[in-house]
């Protein structure tokens, strides 16, 4: 197993990011753009797709796995909407864990292997492809409702005006990934329904 | 970054420049500015992703018993979240509610009542809104009440966000979901995460503390335990009504006290719950209502309610999730009167005025999506009022006037189906079929369009019916030569019709419209009965309105927010006449600002009634109020600190005043004049 880097284990606790225009207004206007605390509604996709990024900092993948791929292989299959979009626009983000972020459409399940990820947008043939994966080392990312009940890894969810995740260990723990425990302190923890079917 | 840094520190040398400049700036700033904003997201660590980062379209799970968008929920919804409570120094869940569009409040200085649409009894004891609390039903089984101010049952710290859905929601809940349906969300152990403890003084000599222990252990289970008090004094007031010699020319004091206690205890893992909640509140009579004695401090009433709770929900499958709840909730009143004896030379007479009741009952749901384009809800309730007692009686000499043992219950059955039509259009259809007690069944049917025409516009068209059923103190209160009984009442009926649209500007600009038109049937109101001249709920007729609510909410990228509404709404009873207290126009306004200085923001709430007709045919006046509050908001160092001024220019006004036949010449209730409140919260 990979160690995580140091910065994804200590507590999270950034300084408020400064917008773009908020610099610019602080020229203009004197304007320090300091409280974010109670920012403005995010775009929703762009959201759910800087979680996906984030899952990254707080995974290990099985060693060979990791090693051997020089880039973060982010594949996404399901609905081509906004979520895909939005992870798509992943890839010009900057390097996570040392390794740049490539993203992948990907059309058969035969080919998910060798991806870190594997993004299922809605809810259409998701049960298919979590099963296709599901002894590989793939963290599973969905957004359907029901996501990692029913077989996923980490499902997204919407709790009130917030984005929040859950977490299936079990299926984590299949697929041959280790979670952080921090990671795991975020999320809802949900058990694995899918199991008593597939065994 | 450094850069930013740099400039707010020279900026901050010039503070009186600056907070003119912020001002100009933000009326400048416009939705444009969102690219840049997304940018920064992948950049946030996730834990302050989550904890800030906010969706523009929450999640609400009470309007059709399943979680759903605000946007394709087929009903006029708001979402008040934790942040917003502190934002605005909310103290009770009636002013959280007062914010909402659509809703206002009258304060009879013992209870606050929740007025909806034009229509708010003065008589009334909000049993036309049903208050969920994580779902749970906690109306009472005696007056059907929503206790919405200091006796309500949470403390207000607790809650994670009220889901606030106007308009009928009998279709999924039954009786008294006329006006709307309030479901309160506690905070999880997982977010409040270690011992939080909040004390604030106010007005009054108020004191409140609170200590609440939340974590989500190892092992997945999720713990929450609070115990909260509050202390006050009360405010010295005067009562026109009462301006002779014999009563201190209508000056009280000691006798506007409030105090409360709430213990709320919840246990969760694996998809089951165990709650435990309760609270008492024991509040002065100042006013002297019921004809009591006025300016005696041992006028006064205990309000306490408790319930139990265990609730499982389980997913079955990637389409089917299956939950079941048992419940047991208990309900006291107890007011205490101090009357006149019956000449000059007798003692007072001390007189208990009381009811209890006591419940249980039961509930299974299915939520299964049973095709891709459809999603079904459906269930079964029932809930046995085992023991209902009202009861009245003098202390000293012992006399009875009333001692009225009933129990009853209620039944029903609802499904709901939402069908996707299109991927633009989604038609809701449901209906709800309910026996309460020996009544005959009430059928309540429910069908929702929602449509999008774009990706920034959203389309609502609804037809509800919802009822109300007479309940115990209604049909069965008596006193001797004031109030007699009626068990001939027949339930309250509601249809209303609603259309809305929401459409977004850019991405931080909402604009709302509602309109609607709601009919009344059967309507339930205490009369003076023509035969006996004693007082009797009866049903007289109807009422209707029509109305119109205009929102416009604009957020900037930096945190600032302006939220302002317009509510015109036109109500006539049977006659033809204006209800009373029904005001023609009620605007808000709700607006927070980050400041420069030390993480500093500052939310300003207004309100604006017109005039009100009360029921003695006089008019109380129009009014606006202003609250402030000051919030240094939760922070690394574990405190957070507000400073609220409530009524800043400390406005006269009054709300109309229920008939009385104890105190016939009043017809106001005046309320309070500027008051504060500061606070602080410490995490460890």
């Amino acid at each position: 197993m990979r160690k995580l880097p140091p910065d994804a284990r200590s507590t999270v606790t950034g300084r408020c990011r400064t917008p773009l225009l908020a610099v610019a207004l602080a020229l203009v206007a004197g304007w320090p753009g300091q409280a974010c605390a109670q920012s403005a509604p995010a775009e929703e996709n762009t959201l759910k797709a800087a979680f996906v990024y984030n899952f990254a900092k707080y995974t290990d993948w099985p060693d060979e796995l990791w090693s051997r791929s020089p880039t973060l292989r982010v594949c996404t299959v399901g609905e081509r909407g906004g979520f895909a979009q939005a992870v798509a626009a992943l890839a010009n983000k900057p390097a996570v864990r040392g390794k740049e972020v490539e993203v992948r459409q990907l059309a058969r399940p035969e080919e998910a292997s060798g991806c870190h990820f594997l993004v299922v947008a809605g809810r259409a043939r998701m049960a298919e492809w979590t099963r296709a994966v599901r002894l590989a080392p793939v963290l599973t990312v969905g957004d359907a409702e029901g996501f990692a009940t029913s077989g996923g890894i980490i499902g997204l969810y919407a709790e009130g005006d917030r984005l929040r995740f859950e977490i299936n260990q079990e299926a984590a723990q299949r697929a041959g990934l280790k979670l952080s425990s921090q990671l795991l302190k975020l999320a809802r923890l949900v058990k694995d329904e899918s199991s008593a079917s597939q065994r | 970054m450094n850069a930013v840094i740099e400039v707010s520190r020279r900026a901050s040398a010039e503070p009186g420049w600056r907070s003119r400049a912020c001002l100009i700036a933000l009326l400048l700033v416009t939705a444009n500015q969102s690219a840049a904003a997304d940018a920064e997201l992948t950049e946030m660590p996730l834990e302050q992703l989550m904890s800030e980062a906010k969706l523009r379209d929450a999640s609400i799970a009470s309007a059709s018993r399943f979680n759903q968008r605000v946007s394709t929920t087929p009903s006029a919804v708001t979402v008040i979240t934790h942040d917003d409570i502190q934002q605005y120094g909310w103290r009770t869940v009636a002013e959280v509610l007062r914010s909402v569009p659509g809703f206002y409040l009258h304060s009879d200085r013992s209870y606050d009542y929740l007025g909806a649409r034009g229509f708010a009894r003065p008589e009334d004891y909000n049993s036309r809104v049903l208050l969920l609390i994580d779902g749970q039903r906690t109306n009472d089984a005696i007056y059907d009440m929503a206790y919405l101010g200091s006796e309500q049952l949470i403390d207000l710290d607790l809650v994670d966000r009220i889901e606030v859905v106007r308009g009928p929601g009998s279709s999924v809940y039954g009786g008294n979901a006329l006006f709307g349906t309030i479901n309160i969300v506690t905070r999880t152990g997982q977010q409040i995460d270690g011992i939080e403890v909040g004390t604030s003084y106010s007005s009054f000599d108020t004191f409140y503390g609170r200590a609440t222990y939340g974590k989500r252990l190892d092992n997945g289970a999720d713990i929450v335990a609070s115990v909260s008090g509050m202390d006050s004094q009360g405010p010295d007031l005067r009562f026109p009504e009462f301006n002779a010699p014999e009563t201190n020319y209508g000056r009280t004091s000691d006798t506007a006290f409030d105090r409360n206690s709430r213990l709320y205890a919840r246990l969760s893992q694996d998809g089951l719950s165990l709650t435990a909640a309760a609270s008492q509140r024991e509040n002065g009579n100042p006013g002297a209502t019921f004809g009591v004695l006025f300016g005696d401090p041992a006028n006064r009433q205990t309000d306490s309610q408790a319930y139990l709770s265990v609730n499982y929900t389980r997913r079955v499958s990637a389409d089917s999730e299956v939950s079941g709840r048992l419940f047991w909730g208990a309900y006291s009143y107890d007011g205490r009167g101090v009357y006149a004896g019956a000449t000059i030379d007798d003692p007072p007479v001390r007189n208990r005025d009381r009811a209890e009741a006591n419940w249980w009952g039961s509930e299974l749901k299915l939520i299964t999506a049973w095709s891709a384009r459809n999603k079904l809800v459906s269930g079964v309730e029932y809930q046995s009022n085992y023991r209902q007692r009202q009861w009245n009686y003098d202390l000293n000499p012992y006399q009875s006037y009333l001692d009225d043992l009933r129990h009853s219950d209620r039944s029903g059955l609802y499904a709901q189906n939402d069908f996707q039509w299109t991927d633009s259009l989604k038609i809701s259809l449901g209906a709800r079929y309910d026996k309460v007690g020996t009544a005959s069944g009430e059928l309540s049917p429910r069908l929702g369009l929602v449509f999008r025409s774009s990706e920034q516009t959203g389309w609502k068209l609804l037809y509800g019916s919802a009822f109300r059923p007479a309940n115990v103190y209604e049909k069965f209160y008596t006193f001797p030569e004031t109030q007699i009984a009626n068990d001939q009442l027949k339930p309250e009926k509601l249809t209303t019709w609603e259309a809305g649209v929401d459409h977004y500007l850019g991405r931080n600009t909402r604009l709302a419209a509602t309109t609607y038109y709601y009919r009344m049937d059967q309507l339930i109101e205490q009369i003076t009965d023509t035969e006996s001249g004693l007082l009797k709920h009866q049903n007289t007729g109807n009422a209707r309105a029509q109305g119109l609510e205009l929102e416009a909410d604009q957020q900037w990228d930096n945190g600032a927010r302006l939220r302002l509404s317009l509510d015109v709404s036109k109500t006539e009873n049977a006659q033809g006449e204006q209800l009373s207290n029904s005001p023609h126009v009620v605007g808000k306004l709700l607006g927070s600002l980050p400041l420069p200085w030390m993480g500093l923001r500052l939310g300003t709430e207004g309100q604006w009634l017109s005039s009100r007709k009360t029921d003695a045919g006089t008019d109380v006046a129009s009014y606006g109020v202003v609250n402030l509050t000051l919030l240094r908001p939760m922070a690394k160092d574990g405190w957070q600190f507000s400073a609220s001024l409530f009524n800043l220019f400390d406005k006269k006004f009054a709300d109309p005043a229920a008939p009385d036949v104890g105190v016939p010449m009043r017809s106001q209730f005046e309320q309070d004049g500027r008051t504060f409140r500061i606070k602080a919260i410490h995490r460890f």
